[in-house]
């Protein structure tokens, strides 16, 4: 069976700059390529231009994109009464349309061997889902991208069929599991938080709810993060592990292949058919902003340079300690 | 009945109503930007914006260097002679090998079939050179927090 390289892009906004310049570190620099890319929110926007290998487009949109290309706001108090988001996605959709939509451009991604899917949340059932060049059509997942990328409160959800969706980042902000789900032996994965080690604490008294209500947003984002990461490992671990005791069996004990497997048989494999997994994990160092809608220019270009220098640090330390993950691929 | 007396200010109200809401419309949906990239030199431009803007970041002498360096840069004809050039700088050596990494990248895709195969005529090579030039320029005025930057 041969190595699948899969690239995860956590969500996170503006900060998707930083994203930016990790991917062209890996694709431009490294020269390599990635058999699935699996995308929320702002990795949702990437995943297509990955699979495209449109770097230059990826790098011009997070480095001029402003807040009102994005979205617009409506009246506060009126939005939270009576509509369905404190702002309006047009701007965003409008967007979508012109960078993927174009013919040429999709054709590109239908024709492209990476495989991409960007996860959304089915407001009604609950369930997490997966848009893909190959099984939707065209405005289906035109519209699951953007539904990928719509905050809910903050951004309406997008009705696809009878129902709503919403930023696959309310149930998983990285989406490690889909890319092991899809054979994955390899994940590159972009965090775009600091984990917890780099995480600074506030010194502030919380006074007002709405500085609750965000400081506890904040909380839950971090954790499902997380545990996305952790649950990965984990597995990743457990493959190994089970990988070493049928070595162990095999060369110490001298047990024949049969055998072994026979201590196997009758019990539900959950492992079946999955491979030892390599995960590798891009992330800033500190918090790269206050907040993820905050598209200014210069941050962002500042972002995407410190996504590319991050990139370069990773790879070069693992390339030190001889993973064996970065030789580059002819793709 | 209305008479034609009265009709004439009710169309000329009705007109300027439409006026302003048209105009109200047009503030409202403004053109996209940041638009796609369509062309070859526009995508050269936008790679290597940002590969010189991030090796020269947080390096003023590397970045005073640099454009002390564009007037001659200028008079180059190829992009050959314009990575020589710039390798012989030895500060920037490595910039150039990153900026031909740029370019191999593009070239080597299916939609610059036209770029690549007429790689060493003079409009490829005049194109080329002046994209990296451009991208060189930007990027210096974006770590200038220059107007040119955007």
């Amino acid at each position: 069976m041969a190595n699948k390289r899969a690239l995860v892009l956590s969500g996170g906004g503006a900060k998707g700059a930083f994203t930016a310049g990790v991917v062209k570190y890996l694709m431009v620099e490294l020269g390599l390529r990635f058999d699935i890319v699996v995308g929320t929110s702002t990795g949702a926007l990437i995943a297509p231009l990955v699979a495209s290998q449109d770097i230059a487009n990826l790098i011009h949109f997070y480095e001029n994109v402003e807040q009102q290309d994005i979205l617009t706001n409506r009246p506060d108090l009126l939005a939270f009464l009576f509509s369905d988001a404190l702002n309006d996605t047009k701007p965003l959709e409008r967007l979508i349309k012109k960078f993927f939509g174009d013919r040429r451009r999709y054709e590109r991604l239908l024709q492209s061997s990476t495989e991409i899917f960007v996860t959304v949340v089915n407001m009604q059932t609950g369930e997490i889902g997966y848009g893909n060049q190959h099984r939707d059509s065209k405005p289906v997942l035109l519209k699951k991208i953007l539904a990928s990328a719509s905050v809910p409160v903050m951004m309406p959800p997008v009705k696809i069929g009878k129902h709503q969706y919403v930023d696959g980042g309310v149930k998983e902000i990285a989406p490690l599991s889909k890319a092991i789900d899809e054979g994955a032996t390899h994940i590159v994965s972009v965090i775009l938080s600091p984990d917890s080690e780099h995480r600074e604490s506030i010194r502030k008294e919380f006074t007002s709810s709405m500085d609750i209500l965000k400081r506890t947003l904040e909380l839950l984002t971090d954790e499902i993060v997380d545990n996305d990461l952790k649950i990965a490992m984990v597995y990743s671990e457990a493959i190994r592990y089970f990988y070493h005791i049928k070595t162990n069996a095999k060369e110490k004990l001298g047990l024949p292949d049969s055998q072994i497997r026979k201590l196997f048989t009758g019990l539900e494999n959950p492992f079946q058919g999955k491979r030892i997994l390599g995960i590798t994990t891009i992330r800033p160092d500190e918090e790269l902003m206050d907040s993820s809608l905050n598209f200014d220019p210069d941050k962002m270009r500042e972002m995407v340079d410190k996504g590319y220098k991050k990139a370069k640090e990773v790879v070069s330390q693992e390339i030190t300690q001889g993973t064996g993950f970065f030789e580059p691929v002819n793709g | 009945m209305i008479s034609r007396k009265h009709l004439f200010p009710i169309f000329r109200i009705v007109f300027l109503l439409s006026i302003l809401l048209f105009l109200a419309a047009c503030e409202h949906s403004p053109e996209i930007d940041p638009g796609p990239l369509a062309g070859f030199s526009e995508k050269v431009t936008a790679l290597v914006t940002t590969t010189v803007r991030g090796q020269l970041r947080d390096n003023p002498p590397k970045q005073t260097l640099l454009a002390a360096q564009l007037p001659s840069f200028e008079k180059t004809v190829t992009m050959n002679q314009l990575m020589d050039d710039l390798k012989g700088i030895d500060p920037l050596k490595n910039l150039a090998y990153l900026i031909e990494a740029d370019i191999m990248f593009e070239l080597q895709k299916p939609e610059h079939h036209y770029e690549r195969s007429n790689f060493n005529s003079s409009e490829v090579q005049r194109q080329l050179v002046s994209a990296i030039l451009a991208g060189m320029k930007k990027a210096l005025a974006q770590l200038k927090g220059g107007k040119d930057g955007k």
